[in-house]
């Protein structure tokens, strides 16, 4: 049951919840918004099944770009309706019209927890460091990390998705990869280098720090991107598909200790794709 | 490693082998070399020129696997994305040099593509494999002309002569395959222009010089 009501206005009926419930539509806080539904397998069934597409094609950046812009443009509004759960559907408002009508049941003042372990990908912590939680409801917190590379709240008001993000005072900071309890089950490679995390309340995480990072290229015979190409690329036995972007890159980020790298253009024959050159990066990510 | 699965795959209007490889991720050395299709190359004897109908075995990507070095930008070329392109513009029988002109193409690959025709009034660019449909613009605002790409049938069929004679500026009605009056007086025409017996029929020795005027 949710915790909001529908009430009878003149002909209508409306759902009446608090400011708070309506998540804010700024670009960032869908993207957040989106960025953890991707994570949880129900919650991709849910976003597909709303844009009416394959669960497989959410990993199209046009079909993410196309959620999250419905909902910054107004279009479309998220409103909580249920406290934040680890995982399942959320559970839709009532609208039952026999149902007795109930007074807004005030917020819970009980508080929910988070625990953050991060290392880096050989396991040294970065103690006494400082980094910045955004809580789920939109608050900014420091986190200084204690000398076991440790931070726990224990106060926190609104279960649901934080996000962790690299501490700017971190200069050895690379690309956050894992959030997992268990290191080991995730994989170690990511097509998208990304600069926060994003970390369910109710549990302790560690995040694994790193730097290493390979680019692939894919151009055509004139020497123009090649946009939208599938790629499975493979480091340390572990295996991600990805599409090149509309530049035809495709970022991988690694373990820095990986020295070689695996890819292989899966809708593309041997004869059809030549390696043209491989040069130094730029930067290596540090 | 050789791609061993092959495809199935007929012909339609407009195909080729380039706009093949380049719709299925291979060559159009992969595809044409390949035992499969021994028996389409002894027939066509030509991969830009293939009948609607026709079988292509087409080796299903496999992917090659690529070892890369770990911490560099690795930039990969695709290979057969792009054919050539080549046709003369002439006004009264003089060539159109030194004209700019926009080609304007179909499908995904919608980037125009600009130049300047050269002294003998020719335009070479390197088109997309997959477009269909190609118009060009001058500059000069004197003309705009549609073009099919990479459908051309064989020479022993109707479509296939019209294809050829619209080529050569000699026939102008729709490429339908059928034998009415104005293939017959296109035929008629290049057959004056050849010193051929004038027939309006096409025989062997017009094939013959068809051939040989247009290329293939």
């Amino acid at each position: 049951m949710s915790r909001w009501n529908t009430v009878r206005l003149g002909l209508s009926d409306y759902l009446l919840v608090p400011a708070h419930a309506v998540l804010p539509n700024d670009r960032a806080s869908v993207e957040r918004l989106v960025a953890d539904a991707l994570e949880d397998p129900t919650a991709r069934e849910d976003l597909a099944s709303w844009l009416g597409v394959e669960v497989t094609e959410l990993e199209v950046p046009e079909v993410r770009a196309r959620a999250v812009a419905s909902m910054t443009s107004g279009s479309w509004r998220a409103i909580e309706v249920e406290p934040a759960r680890e995982s399942g559907r959320p559970i839709l408002p009532t609208t039952d019209p026999t149902e007795p009508r109930k007074p807004d049941v005030p917020r819970t003042t009980e508080r929910t927890w988070i625990s953050v372990t991060v290392v880096d990908e050989d396991g040294r912590g970065f103690a006494g460091t400082s980094w910045t939680l955004t809580t789920a409801d939109g608050d900014d917190r420091t986190v200084r990390l204690d000398d076991d590379s440790t931070w726990r709240a224990d106060d926190l008001v609104l279960s649901g998705t934080c996000y962790l993000r690299v501490g700017h005072a971190v200069p050895e900071a690379g690309v956050l990869l894992a959030a997992s309890t268990n290191v080991a089950e995730h994989p170690w490679i990511e097509a998208e280098p990304r600069a926060s995390v994003p970390l369910r309340t109710g549990a302790s995480h560690t995040v694994v720090v790193v730097h290493g990072r390979t680019e692939i290229v894919l151009l055509d015979d004139m020497g123009r991107p090649e946009p939208d190409e599938w790629c499975e690329v493979t480091v340390d036995a572990r295996m991600r598909k990805r599409r090149t972007d509309a530049q035809g890159l495709l970022v991988v980020v690694h373990p820095r200790r990986a020295t070689s790298i695996e890819a292989r253009f899966v809708l593309l024959s041997s004869e059809a794709v030549v390696l043209d050159r491989s040069v130094p990066l730029a930067t290596d990510g540090a | 490693m050789p791609d061993t699965k092959l495809r199935e795959h007929i012909v339609k209007s407009g195909e080729c082998i380039a706009s093949l490889a380049a719709a299925f991720g291979s060559t159009l050395e992969a595809i044409w070399g390949h035992d499969a299709n021994a028996e389409l190359r002894a027939l066509r004897n030509d991969p830009w020129v293939l009948a609607p109908g026709d079988r292509v075995a087409i080796p299903v990507a496999t992917g090659g696997a690529f070892t890369l070095d770990a911490g560099r930008r690795h930039v990969f070329r695709r290979q057969a994305t792009h054919s050539d392109f080549q046709v003369t513009v002439t006004h009264n029988g003089l060539p159109r040099a030194d004209v700019g002109f926009t080609i304007v193409l179909d499908g995904d690959d919608a980037s125009p593509v600009t130049g300047v025709t050269d002294g003998d009034g020719v335009i070479r660019a390197r088109l997309p494999a997959r477009a269909r449909r190609a118009i060009i613009e001058f500059a000069d605002g004197r003309g705009r002309f549609s073009f099919v790409l990479g459908a051309l049938d064989p020479l022993d069929t109707i479509s296939g002569i019209q294809g050829r004679l619209r080529a050569l500026g000699m026939y102008f009605a729709d490429v339908d395959g059928n034998h009415g009056p104005y293939t017959s007086r296109a035929l008629r025409r290049f057959q004056a222009e050849r010193g051929l017996p004038i027939t309006g029929a096409p025989d062997d020795a017009t094939k013959a010089a068809l051939r040989e005027a247009y290329g293939r």
